[in-house]
């Protein structure tokens, strides 16, 4: 009875493939040359010239702007082929947010005036170029989050090459770890720091974290002794993390085993006692690690060394720059957001420079980008997205929950990080994203299993 | 006949979304001053007469909600209400530039005081939450009361 309600599926995919444009296929190696993409302006150079360059916030929003236009194009053509129909709602939800971010380019402020460090009051003007670049940048997130939703999601019925993007970034990373040990730490930094190939050393902890993902994915697919190998991987890649002092990641990584830890052990429909034991003896591990961290002592000094104190060291940093940022918001900036604006204001009150100041906080991003309304936007993103994935997956909880974990440390991920919640344009966001609404039905090898 | 019940169905309607509307707003910006006077207690004024105001609407709200969901005004609803996801968006959307505007009014034009101390984080907090529970509110109320409700 089993098999044959799982033949039936079987045909369903087969004859739903049948009826689905070709370019479906095509959807995985676009969203591999996108993560190639985003992680251009993320790499060393030797000559700093170029990162230097694109790094720029002016030359940096154009740059996104090429990229989202060629989503959008990509997009379109995805669209033109399924001649897909868009729900009506979203669509329109799409089309006020469009419109509201439109009447936001002339709300923001472009002019601050400022003590200056001679105690003279002076005006600093936003240039044009910058406040160009910075709405490139809040459109380019809006036209990669109405992709993802509703055009790149096709991929799902399209299963061939579907394991292209994991591999893809399990490679570069398996890649990135060598480099990282023959180049050695970087010498300057109060803490150890690996940055691989990479400016700094949370993008690479990026491409593990995503990595850890592609392994669990992978592991997940196939069956017999390369299932092992990838599980191998993911524990591999938290014990590199930790090696390579990339504290962020590390405990990121440490939540989600934690959590498919959990989430196994109170499953009453597991009856596989080993898988239970190893679960508990993994939980049991954790706690015992958390444990020994957090005693004083010359073990926890060494292991602090690896796992807390770029922690340490970037929480403290970024706490008072989330502090400054959101202590000169008042009146009306508290419900449309800051704008281009509010990266500068930081500076120019705090520091009396007129550089560019990132937020490194996805949430904090977000919100400069549009106050409540993108919050509340994202938000009803999130939901909507996880909800549409749990319904695609109703039939496999156990795949539900695994890409829930990596989803929820994400989240805690965005919190350190540059990366702006789900959907947008930077390269872990674009992994997961990819993965939660684009990543085929995994059922297929299970069919082979029975 | 029917274009006059049409004509009244559209008057109510608007009447409705203005309230619903005046309220979203109100309610935002008493949570930005509130956030004010925890910092700095210099709005009880504005603070006062805003939830006031938001009371008002909300009992208003509560007669409306009633009327819009029975005979001929709940029955026209529906096609409303089936797009009750976009329309709780829009609504707090557009609360939010209405209340960004109220605000820019009490703190920059009408009672310009300059802040002892910043409320930005706690503002924000506050807004950010309103904002959440505003949107889930107009979500619930486009649904309706008894027969009528989707």
């Amino acid at each position: 009875m089993k098999s044959g309600y799982r033949l039936n599926d079987c045909l369903l995919i087969e004859a739903k493939n049948d009826r689905a444009p070709r370019v479906n296929r095509l959807i995985p190696f676009f969203l591999v040359f996108l993560l190639a993409v985003l992680l251009l302006p993320r790499l060393s150079y030797p000559d700093h010239t170029l990162a230097d360059w694109l790094n720029s916030p002016e030359v940096n929003g154009y740059y996104w702007l090429a990229v989202g236009v060629i989503t959008l194009f990509f997009a379109f053509f995805v669209w033109h082929k399924n001649r897909a129909e868009i729900p009506l709602h979203y669509g329109l939800m799409f089309l006020w947010v469009l419109l509201f971010t439109f009447i936001l380019a002339f709300i923001n402020e472009n002019a601050f005036r400022y003590l200056g460090a001679d105690g003279v009051i002076q005006t600093f003007r936003l240039p044009l170029l910058a406040r160009l670049a910075y709405e490139a940048k809040r459109m380019d997130d809006l036209l990669f989050c109405f992709a993802f939703l509703f055009l790149f999601s096709y991929a799902k019925n399209e299963p061939k090459y579907k394991n292209i993007v994991p591999y893809s970034v399990l490679l570069f990373a398996l890649a990135s770890v060598i480099y990282a040990f023959i180049k050695g730490p970087d010498s300057a930094g109060s803490y150890l720091v690996y940055s691989s190939f990479f400016s700094g050393n949370e993008d690479f902890g990026k491409v593990l974290f995503a990595s850890a993902f592609a392994s669990a994915l992978l592991a997940y697919d196939h069956l017999g002794a390369l299932r092992y190998v990838f599980v191998v991987l993911i524990v591999g890649f938290v014990a590199l993390s930790g090696v390579l002092a990339l504290a962020i990641t590390f405990w990121s990584l440490v939540l989600v085993s934690f959590l498919v830890g959990m989430a196994i052990l109170f499953n009453q429909k597991a009856e596989n006692r080993a898988l239970k034991t190893g679960c508990l003896f993994y939980v049991l591990l954790i706690a015992v690690f958390i444990v020994l961290i957090a005693i004083p002592s010359s073990l926890a000094d060494t292991l602090r060394v690896y796992c807390g104190n770029e922690l340490a060291a970037v929480f403290s940093e970024r706490i008072t720059l989330w502090s400054h940022y959101l202590n000169s918001l008042s009146s009306w900036r508290v419900f449309l957001g800051d704008g281009a604006l509010g990266h500068y204001r930081i500076s120019l009150a705090y520091g009396s420079s007129t550089a560019f100041t990132p937020l490194e906080n996805g949430a904090l991003e977000v919100y400069d980008n549009g106050g409540l309304v993108y919050l509340l936007f994202y938000f009803l993103v999130i939901v909507v997205g996880v909800f549409r994935f749990k319904k695609r997956e109703e039939k496999s909880r156990s795949f539900f929950a695994v890409v829930l974990a990596f989803s929820c440390a994400f989240l805690v991920f965005t919190i350190f990080s540059d990366e702006r919640l789900f959907f947008s344009s930077n390269f872990l966001s674009l992994f997961l994203s990819a993965i939660l609404l684009c990543y085929p039905h995994h059922q297929d090898p299970m069919i082979d299993e029975e | 006949m029917s274009k006059q019940k049409n004509n009244l169905f559209l008057y109510w309607l608007v009447f409705f979304l203005l309230v619903l509307l005046l309220q979203a707003t109100s309610f935002l910006v008493s949570l930005y001053l509130l956030a004010e006077i925890l910092r700095n207690g210099n709005r009880w004024i504005a603070f006062g007469v805003v939830v006031f105001v938001n009371l008002l609407l909300l009992l208003a709200i509560s007669f409306l909600n009633e009327k819009m969901s029975e005979g001929f005004l709940g029955s026209a609803m529906q096609k409303i209400r089936i797009s009750r996801f976009t329309a709780a968006f829009l609504m707090v959307m557009i609360a939010s530039l209405l209340g960004a505007l109220l605000v820019y009014f009490i703190d920059d034009v009408i009672y310009p005081s300059v802040a002892l101390t910043p409320f930005g984080p706690i503002a924000v907090l506050l807004a950010s939450l309103g904002a959440v529970l505003e949107f889930a509110f107009a979500y619930c109320l486009f649904q309706g009361q008894g027969i009528s409700r989707l």
